[in-house]
C-alpha cells in the first residue's frame, strides 16, 4: 500500500512541481499514472522512492515513512527507473548479485528467481555480459529483473515498457497481474494509453504537479460521459484544463 | 578551417560549462575555490622568492639563460608526460567523438579542435612551471618590451612540440590495439603502453640530461663558453625549442628575431607533419571503439551458483566500486594506474644515472640507521599522497553522475554507501603504498619493521585523506557529465583533495624531523594523532556528511 498525503514539491521555490497530491494505492491494484511530459509523473515517483525529499505531506510505503524510517520504506518496494542506463560495466549476472546483496536475498533464493526471471524474459544468454552491450529493451529487462529480485511487496515502475518488445511486454504485463492477484501493489507511470486503459485498476491523470483525476476506468468515461477512447478524454483534461 | 573553429567553440563551452555552470552548487564551489587560493598564496610566494633567489645567483656568474631553458625543457617534458593522459583521454576515450563521425567534418579538422583543446588545458601547466620563470628573466634582466612579446610567443607554442610527439606515440598504438572484441580491454592496453613508452622516453632523456651534466669538466667548459653553451645541450631534446631560448635570450638583435621566426617553422612544420599523418590514422584508431561485444553464452549451472553468493551490504558495495573503477578505462587510467604509477616515478631518477640505485640506497640505508623516524614519516607521507593523488575518494559521488539517484532509492543507508567509497579508496591507497614499501624493501634496502611500521601508520593516513576527500565531493560533487573523463579529471576536489593531502604530508614530515624522537615514539604519535583526527573526521562524516548526501539533486 502507498499512501500518499498532502504533499508538495518546487524547484524553483515559486512555481509547483507538485501540487497537494492526495493518493492512496491499496494492496491488490494495478495503479497507473497518467500525463503529459513534465506534468509532475516523474518528480512524485522520485519523492515515493525516496530520491526526493518533499517541501510537506508524507509518503508511506506499507506504513513506513519514507522520509524518517528511510531503509525500511526502501526495502518494501521494487523500483524501475525511465532510463535503465545503470552500471553498465557490470555483467547482468553481476547487477542482479549486486541488487540481490543490497536488498539482503539469500543465495538459494537469488539463484532460483534469476534462473525464473531470465527464462521468462528470454535473457539467460546474456547474463554473462556487460550490460552496456546489451540494447535498450535489454537493459530494461535487467533492470526489472534487478528491481523485483527481492520480491517486493510494492512495484513502482517508471515508463516501463518503452523499449520493450511485444513480448517482453506482455510478459511484464502479465508479471504485473500475477503481483496484484497476491495481494500486492503495482504503481507505474506511462504515456501509452493503451497500456494503462488494458491493465490499470485505477489511473490517476496528472498535469501540472496537480491530479485532475483519480478513478477507476468506467468512472472517467462517466466522468466525460462518453465513450471516447481514453487517449482523446486524456487530450482534453490535459489541454483544456 | 571554418570547422575547426566551430569544433574548438563547442569542446570548449562544453568544457567551460562543466567546471563553471553545470554545477547547481555552484556557490559551494566558489567558497572551496577561495579557500584554497587564500592558502595558495603563501605558497606561490615562496616559490617566486626562491626563485628569484636562484636567479641572483646565476646572473653572478652570467648564466641567467640556464634557468630560461631549464624552464622550457622542464615544462616541456612535465607537458609531454601529462600530455599522455589529456590526449588519450581526448582522442579516443571522450564520446563526443562518436556523435561527430556522421558528421561531413574531415579528421583533421577534429584533430586540430581536439589538439586545441589539450594545447589549452596544457597552459595551465605552463603558467605555473614556466610563466614564472619567463617573467622573473624579464624582471631580472630588465628586458624591453620585446623580450616580453617573444616570452608570449614561447609560453604560446612550447605546448604543441611535445603535445605532438605524445598524440603521435598514442595515435600509433591506438590504430593498431583498435583490433578484435574487448574494447575497454584494448583501450586500456593502448593507454598503457603508451604510458610505459612516456615513461621510458623520460628515463632514456633524464639519464642523457644527467650524463651531460654529471662531467665536471663539461659543465666547467661549458660555463667558460659563456650561457648559451649549457642551455643548448639541455634544449636539444623538443625539435626548436634550441631556437626559442636563443630567440629570448637575444630578442633585442636581428638573430634573436630571426630564431624566434625559426622556432614558430619548425613547430608549424611538425603539427603539419602531424596532421597529415593523423589523417590517416585517427579515424582507423577510432572507428568502433565504443562498440562492445557480446558473448551470448549460456551460463552453467555452477558459474550461476558462484556468481549468486551472498555478500555483506557494505562488501558488496565497496566489491561493485572498485569493479568499475577497473572496468572503467578512464577511470582506471586516472584512479588505479595512478596509485602505482609513484613506485616508478621514484624509480626514475635511480635509473636514470649510472650508479644511482646504488647511491639512492645507501641514502636510505644511512638514512634508516641515523634517523628512523624520518624514514617513516616520509613513507607515511607518500602513503598521503598516493591516496589524495589516485582521486578515487574525491570523486566518489562525481563518478555517479546522473545515474546518482540509484544510490537514493537503494535499501543502504547512506552512511554506508560513504564507507563504502571510503573503504574503496583506501584499498587503493594502502595497494599503492604497499607496492612502493616491497620496491622499498627489495631496491633501497628499507628494513622489513621499519616497513610495517610504516604500514600501520599509513593506514590511518589513508582512512583520514578518504574521508577528507569524499568530504569535499559531497559538499561540491560534479554530477553533471557526459563522459567519465569530467568526473575525474575536471574536478577541482581531487585538486582540493591533493593540496591539502601534500599540506598534511608535509607538515607531519617537518614536524617528525624537528621533534627528534625514535621510531617508536614516532608511530605511536602518528597513530594517535591520526586516529583522533579520523575519529572528529568519521563523526563530521557521519552528521553532516550523511547531510550533505541526503541534498544531492534537491
Amino acid at each position: 500500500m502507498i499512501e500518499i498525503t498532502n504533499v508538495n514539491k518546487s524547484y524553483t521555490g515559486v512555481e509547483k512541481a507538485v501540487d497537494n497530491l492526495n493518493v492512496v494505492i491499496p494492496e491488490g491494484e494495478i495503479f497507473g499514472f497518467l500525463g503529459p511530459n513534465g506534468a509532475g509523473k516523474t518528480t512524485s515517483i522520485k519523492m515515493i522512492t525516496g530520491i526526493l525529499k518533499p517541501d510537506s505531506g508524507s509518503i508511506k510505503i506499507n506504513g513506513k515513512d519514507i522520509v524518517s524510517q528511510t531503509v525500511e520504506a526502501k526495502k518494501q518496494f521494487g523500483f524501475v527507473p525511465d532510463t535503465p542506463n545503470m552500471f553498465l560495466r557490470l555483467k547482468g549476472i553481476e547487477y542482479l548479485n549486486f541488487m540481490a546483496d543490497i536488498y539482503g536475498v539469500p543465495s538459494d533464493l537469488r539463484l532460483e528467481r534469476i534462473e525464473s526471471m531470465s527464462k521468462r524474459f528470454s535473457m539467460t544468454d546474456a547474463l554473462g555480459d556487460q550490460i552496456q552491450s546489451y540494447s535498450h529493451g535489454m537493459r530494461q529487462k535487467i533492470v526489472v529483473m534487478g528491481a523485483l529480485i527481492h520480491e517486493p511487496p510494492v512495484w513502482i515502475l517508471d515508463e516501463p515498457m518503452t523499449g520493450l518488445d511485444p513480448k517482453s511486454s506482455y510478459v511484464l504485463k502479465e508479471m504485473m497481474k500475477e503481483h496484484v492477484q497476491s495481494n500486492k501493489t503495482v504503481f507505474f507511470s506511462t504515456h501509452v494509453l493503451d497500456v494503462a486503459e488494458r491493465i490499470c485498476d485505477r489511473v490517476a491523470i496528472i498535469n501540472k504537479g496537480k491530479i485532475l483525476f483519480c478513478g477507476k476506468m468506467e468512472e472517467i468515461k462517466e466522468h466525460f460521459k462518453s465513450n471516447d477512447s481514453l487517449e482523446k478524454m486524456f487530450l482534453e483534461m490535459t489541454e483544456h484544463e | 578551417m571554418n570547422n575547426i573553429f566551430t569544433l574548438t567553440k563547442i569542446f570548449l563551452k562544453d568544457i567551460i560549462n562543466s567546471i563553471i555552470l553545470s554545477n547547481k552548487k555552484s556557490r559551494r564551489s566558489l567558497i572551496l575555490m577561495a579557500i584554497v587560493g587564500i592558502i595558495l598564496v603563501p605558497v606561490v610566494r615562496n616559490f617566486i622568492f626562491y626563485l628569484s633567489k636562484i636567479f641572483d645567483v646565476l646572473i653572478e656568474v652570467q648564466q641567467e639563460a640556464l634557468l630560461l631553458s631549464l624552464g622550457v625543457v622542464i615544462s616541456s617534458s612535465i607537458i609531454f608526460f601529462f600530455g599522455f593522459f589529456y590526449i588519450i583521454s581526448a582522442f579516443y576515450f571522450s564520446k563526443d567523438t562518436e556523435n561527430l563521425l556522421p558528421l561531413p567534418i574531415k579528421p583533421y579538422e577534429i584533430i586540430s579542435a581536439k589538439f586545441i583543446q589539450v594545447v589549452l588545458y596544457e597552459y595551465l601547466t605552463a603558467l605555473i612551471v614556466l610563466a614564472p620563470i619567463l617573467i622573473m628573466y624579464g624582471v631580472k634582466t630588465s628586458a624591453g618590451i620585446l623580450y616580453y612579446f617573444s616570452a608570449l610567443i614561447t609560453f604560446l607554442i612550447v605546448p604543441v612540440v611535445p603535445l605532438v610527439f605524445a598524440s603521435f606515440i598514442v595515435m600509433i598504438i591506438m590504430r593498431f590495439s583498435n583490433i578484435g572484441r574487448n574494447k575497454d580491454f584494448l583501450k586500456l592496453l593502448g593507454g598503457i603502453s603508451a604510458l610505459i613508452i612516456g615513461i621510458g622516453f623520460n628515463i632514456v632523456m633524464q639519464r642523457n640530461l644527467t650524463g651531460a651534466l654529471s662531467d665536471p669538466e663539461a659543465i666547467e667548459q661549458m660555463l667558460l663558453e659563456g650561457s648559451n653553451s649549457l642551455a643548448a645541450v639541455i634544449s636539444s631534446l623538443f625539435p626548436g625549442l634550441n631556437f626559442a631560448i636563443q630567440g629570448l635570450v637575444n630578442y633585442n638583435y636581428m638573430a634573436g628575431m630571426l630564431n624566434m621566426i625559426i622556432f614558430i617553422g619548425i613547430t608549424s612544420l611538425i603539427f603539419g607533419v602531424f596532421l597529415y599523418l593523423s589523417e590517416r590514422l585517427y579515424f582507423k584508431g577510432i572507428l568502433g571503439l565504443s562498440q562492445s561485444n557480446s558473448k551470448k553464452r549460456l551460463l552453467t549451472k555452477e558459474v550461476l551458483k558462484n556468481n549468486t553468493k551472498s555478500k555483506a551490504v557494505i562488501i558488496s558495495y565497496t566489491t561493485n566500486e572498485l569493479k568499475l573503477l577497473f572496468r572503467t578505462p578512464t577511470y582506471f587510467l586516472n584512479c588505479i594506474l595512478m596509485s602505482f604509477i609513484w613506485p616508478i616515478f621514484f624509480l626514475i631518477p635511480a635509473f636514470s644515472q649510472p650508479g644511482g640505485l646504488q647511491n639512492l640506497r645507501e641514502v636510505v640505508i644511512n638514512m634508516q640507521q641515523t634517523n628512523g623516524s624520518l624514514v617513516i614519516a616520509i613513507g607515511f607521507a607518500i602513503a598521503i599522497f598516493i591516496t589524495s593523488t589516485n582521486s578515487i575518494a574525491s570523486t566518489a559521488i562525481s563518478r555517479e553522475g546522473q545515474n546518482y539517484y540509484v544510490n537514493k532509492f537503494i535499501p543502504v543507508s547512506y552512511g554506508i554507501q560513504i564507507a563504502a567509497k571510503v573503504f574503496a579508496g583506501s584499498i587503493i591507497g594502502l595497494i599503492g603504498i604497499g607496492t612502493v614499501l616491497i620496491v622499498s624493501i627489495l631496491a633501497f634496502g628499507v628494513n622489513i619493521p621499519i616497513a610495517l611500521l610504516i604500514l600501520i601508520t599509513s593506514l590511518l593516513g589513508i582512512l583520514f585523506i578518504s574521508m577528507i576527500g569524499i568530504m569535499f565531493d559531497l559538499y561540491s560533487p560534479k554530477l553533471n557529465w557526459d563522459n567519465e573523463q569530467k568526473a575525474v579529471k575536471q574536478n577541482f576536489n581531487v585538486f582540493y583533495t591533493m593540496m591539502i593531502g601534500s599540506l598534511i604530508a608535509g607538515i607531519t614530515v617537518y614536524t617528525i624531523y624537528q621533534l627528534e624522537i625514535n621510531t617508536v615514539e614516532t608511530s605511536i604519535l602518528l597513530i594517535s594523532l591520526y586516529g583522533f583526527l579520523n575519529i572528529i573526521t568519521y563523526i563530521l562524516l557521519k552528521s553532516t556528511g550523511v547531510k550533505w548526501y541526503e541534498q544531492l539533486g534537491d
